[in-house]
């Protein structure tokens, strides 16, 4: 998937990563604020697993569309994470895509309906 | 335990991987885990079960990641038609085959060490041999179990070295050879005039030549308790009013009655003189290994013998109350036929 995006060809993103990119779209999240904000945003539909949550951070850590960093605030050392340039470009796509898709169904629906 | 366990488990995650990002997983894990157990035991089990789910398919995915090969090419796409947007639900790796080949071994391994449980378990299950099981077949008499059962013969016991035992009712003054298969052709001897404790597996058949009477077996656990009680010389000299339970009295009096067991008077019981039998002429490492299967088996024998020598000794004998004080499960001061019958002769159908 993302070997597709490195060759700039518009590709859909998984429901995690794209939840995960959201999540990071609007503020720096460590891990489990990344986890419980997931979970508010899809009503609980979708809980994911730190093993889930891990795999993706890594994947998107290795293509370079998030990026860590320490927290300063926090009471203790601790990790958390922020979308890069990279990473807000691909999500803009990839809501660009949704947002044509939901356009083209809603076009086809109505033709239907009429 | 949960959070140790979890820990645990990251470790079959590539190093590469672990290394940043197996401490944080686990403190995220222990802040999820307090947020979905307070929300109730359901939920908390809902959430245990999706994280371990997680991190196996996590793991996986991981090495699958650390073994891509990063020279091979992206697959090719077919554009887009029509203006509708390409799905693709899969990541587009393609593991190397040597992880391939090592997936596959863990696979089968994994496949068959679920089979050998199986297996295992049903093999070990313990029935009880039904009337009629023993047939005559003119030469010699084949008792074909059919499922794991009791089988014992004559008057006296004796155990096998293979493992639990089993016990059918049945009188054979004669018998002089038992084929108990290859299975367990260590134990296959000339015997005679005994009751045999002995397990007896699915595949085994016990092969009597000559006239053979079958006796009603037990029906029910209380008949063969009753049956225990006689037939085992030990508890038969212990329960001496023959009430089928060991009172508090006969307990106490239990290193007289030992005593008088001690047929050559050296001051300690064999396993002989506790009822099992020696075959003349047989491997001394397996009658060895009989005599002490048979002190261990049966429960009373067990607690006496509490250095486990396969003998009896004398301190034994006089220690012999407060041992058998040690299978008084409910505290009563007296041993009833739960409490020493052997775990083997709980026959289930």
């Amino acid at each position: 998937m993302r070997s597709i995006m490195k060759t700039g060809t518009a590709a859909p993103l998984s429901e995690p990563v794209l939840l995960i990119l959201l999540s990071l779209a609007e503020q720096p999240r460590h891990g489990y604020a990344i986890l419980k904000d997931i979970e508010e945003m899809s009503d609980g539909r979708v809980i994911l697993s730190t093993g889930t949550l891990y795999g993706a951070l890594g994947r998107l850590l290795d293509d370079g569309w998030i990026e860590r960093f320490e927290e300063q605030e926090a009471s203790r050392d601790r990790q958390a994470y922020r979308l890069t340039a990279k990473g807000r470009a691909v999500l803009q796509a990839e809501v660009a895509r949704i947002r044509q898709l939901t356009r083209l169904a809603s076009l086809r629906v109505s033709a239907k309906e009429a | 335990m949960l959070v140790w366990f979890y820990r645990l488990l990251l470790h079959f995650y590539p190093a590469r991987y672990r290394s940043p990002f197996g401490g944080e997983m686990a403190d995220v894990f222990e802040l999820a885990k307090a947020r979905a157990w307070s929300r109730g035991a359901t939920y908390g089990m809902a959430f245990c079960v999706r994280e371990f789910a997680g991190l196996a398919l996590g793991a996986v995915h991981a090495w699958a990641r650390q073994s891509k090969d990063p020279a091979q090419p992206a697959p090719s796409l077919t554009p887009a038609f029509d203006g509708v947007p390409t799905f693709y639900t899969c990541e587009d790796y393609s593991p190397r085959r040597s992880a391939l080949i090592q997936g596959g071994i863990l696979s089968l391994a994994f496949f068959s060490a679920v089979t050998a449980a199986f297996e295992y378990g049903v093999n070990h299950r313990v029935f009880y041999m039904p009337a009629g099981a023993a047939r005559d077949t003119g030469q010699s008499q084949v008792i074909e179990t059919g499922e794991a059962g009791f089988v014992a013969f004559g008057k006296s016991m004796v155990s096998s070295d293979d493992g639990a035992l089993v016990l059918v009712l049945g009188k054979h003054p004669a018998l002089t050879a038992i084929d108990i298969g290859p299975a367990a052709r260590n134990i296959s001897e000339a015997w005679s005039n005994l009751v045999w404790f002995l397990r007896v597996r699915p595949d085994i058949r016990l092969l009597a030549p000559g006239p053979f009477q079958a006796a009603a077996p037990a029906r029910d656990r209380e008949d063969f308790a009753a049956v225990y009680f006689r037939a085992m010389p030990v508890v038969a000299a212990l329960d001496a009013d023959h009430d089928g339970v060991i009172s508090a009295a006969e307990i106490a009096n239990a290193p007289a009655v030992l005593r008088s067991l001690d047929k050559n008077h050296d001051g300690k019981l064999t396993a002989e003189e506790c009822g099992g039998s020696v075959v003349p002429g047989s491997d001394p490492q397996a009658t060895k290994r009989a005599k002490l299967a048979y002190m261990h088996f049966h429960p009373v024998l067990a607690a006496l013998d509490a250095d486990h020598d396969g003998e009896i000794s004398a301190k034994e004998i006089e220690n012999a109350p407060a041992a058998l004080k040690t299978l008084d499960q409910n505290h009563d001061g007296k041993l009833t036929l739960d409490e020493i019958l052997p775990k083997a002769g709980v026959m289930v159908r």
